[in-house]
């Protein structure tokens, strides 16, 4: 009765016994089986052992196994509470954890309408250069000016010597130059001394500042080409020398955002909570296989 | 019984109803106790086996998730027999035997050893061809015992088993054609025990 069946052999066989064989492996197998004797052996072997373990007679039960009410009310299901208390824990705690990631990337204080106070607003507000009067120092030193100089303290009026012949001359004199309103072309661009050679009143030997009026550019200011005292005297009305010509721009500080606020231990409030969002979830998770 | 009742009975079950779960037992409870004879091969440790599995199979209705509903109620038998087997290798236990009250000596065919059957004559080789498939089943590993219980000796399918065992198919076929392997060398030494009919078939093919 031996037979000499590999293990392999032997899981087929049982396996074509039950019908749990896959069709290829039992048409290979049937082919073996037609011509291996002890292949057809051992089949046989296994179906009688199987027919003998079915033969055997099956136990009546000693009594019926079916549970009491008493059984019932000591075994019943209880409700398991701390299911839901892990679940709704770790879902709390993660809510608390998206939030606090989501403020990262959101400016605390953005959903509140931002009421900007009016100094507050960007203007942008070009002043147009009006014709101010061109400011024509004619010598810095005391007393040659008029009456606005007061330098070193002497008053506007300082000895002035001049000698005319007649009083058109003189008013010829004093009388203010024409503003040139009109752009010259380079080669007319006059100069005072030259305009003034036809003067006879004979002035101090003055260093006439040659004041070059270029028409097409704005006027300089005084105190700007560098000839002019730095600082020149302020006249009422006239907008100081830092702002004269100057496209005033009233740029007011933009209106930041406010500044986030460093919260103390971000990163351990976070690590807490995405600790404590792992281990209620994985607690609710073991609680839930152990009921099951 | 049908899959579909015994599943239906189990939905009510779950809402409360015993006796729907009653119901699931009477029809179960044989297959169920004889699976624990055959892997404990101790009816009253059977008995026990099988109380304490109906009782855990209905703390854990919520967690039938479809499928046998045999195959569920057989994975609790199975737990509740590896628990015993468990509890038999820590504290390895001797049957008691009864002792005479006047010489203190034990009797050697007690009562209740004693056959109940009609006819002894005509089942003396049944009972003892029995004993010898019990007595080899013993020698198998436990979790060999199990499989080749559940499909040779109570008929389930392979899916049922694997089921029951939460083991894959293929653990399956392999266990078993391992334990009808050792199991057929162990009968060959009981072969005069074997019924007359399977010994002809076999010795003719010898």
């Amino acid at each position: 009765m031996k037979t000499q069946l590999s293990p392999h052999d032997w899981t087929l066989l049982s396996s074509y016994l039950d019908g749990q064989l896959p069709a290829r492996q039992k048409k290979h197998l049937d082919e073996r089986l037609s011509t291996s004797v002890d292949l057809r052996l051992g089949l046989e072997e296994l179906r009688q052992m199987r027919q003998v373990l079915r033969s055997t007679p099956r136990r009546k039960v000693p009594h019926h196994f079916t549970l009491t009410h008493a059984m019932f009310a000591e075994n019943a299901p209880r409700p398991n509470l701390w299911r839901p208390v892990f679940s709704i824990s770790s879902l709390v705690s993660l809510l608390m954890l998206t939030c606090l990631f989501m403020s990262k990337f959101v400016p605390l204080g953005a959903s509140a309408p931002r009421m900007d106070a009016p100094q507050m607003q960007v203007v942008e507000k070009v002043v147009e250069a009006q014709p101010t009067a061109e400011i024509i120092q004619w010598g810095v030193s005391p007393g040659q000016g008029g009456g606005g100089s007061e330098v070193d303290g002497k008053g506007g009026a300082g000895p002035l010597s001049m000698q005319v012949d007649s009083p058109q001359d003189f008013a010829a004199t004093m009388a203010p130059e024409p503003q040139v309103t009109e752009s010259l072309p380079s080669d007319q661009t006059l100069t005072f001394a030259e305009k003034s050679m036809d003067m006879t009143a004979t002035l101090e030997p003055i260093v006439t500042p040659t004041v070059v009026v270029d028409l097409e550019k704005p006027p300089a200011r005084v105190g700007e080409s560098g000839n002019e005292p730095t600082v020149g005297p302020l006249i009422l009305g006239i907008p100081p020398m830092e702002e004269q010509g100057i496209l005033m721009k009233t740029e007011q500080p933009a209106s930041t955002p406010l500044p986030l606020r460093k919260l103390p231990s971000l990163t351990i409030i976070e690590v807490a909570l995405l600790l404590v969002t792992l281990s209620t979830g994985l607690a609710a998770l073991l609680v839930g296989r152990k009921r099951s | 019984m049908a899959i579909a009742d015994d599943i239906s009975l189990v939905r009510a079950a779950q809402n409360g109803d015993l006796d729907a779960f009653n119901k699931l037992v009477l029809t179960h409870e044989e297959l169920a106790y004889n699976l624990a004879v055959r892997i404990l091969n101790d009816e009253a440790a059977a008995e026990d086996a099988t109380q304490l599995a109906f009782i855990s199979a209905f703390r854990s209705l919520k967690g039938y998730r479809g499928g046998s509903v045999r195959a569920w109620l057989l994975r609790m038998v199975t737990n509740a027999c590896y628990d015993e087997l468990r509890r038999r290798k820590r504290r390895p236990t001797t049957p008691l035997e009864p002792e005479s009250r006047d010489d203190q000596e034990e009797v050697e065919s007690p009562q209740w050893l004693a056959d109940d059957a009609p006819s002894p004559e005509e089942s003396f080789d049944q009972v003892e061809l029995e004993q010898a498939i019990q007595h080899c089943l013993e020698d198998l590993p436990c979790d060999f015992r199990i499989v080749v219980v559940m499909v040779d000796v109570e008929g389930l399918n392979y899916q049922e088993v694997s089921q029951a065992t939460q083991k894959p198919l293929g653990t399956i076929k392999s266990r078993l054609a391992r334990a009808r392997l050792k199991l057929r060398n162990c009968l060959q030494g009981f072969w005069e025990l074997l019924p007359e009919k399977f010994r002809h078939g076999i010795e003719e093919q010898a």
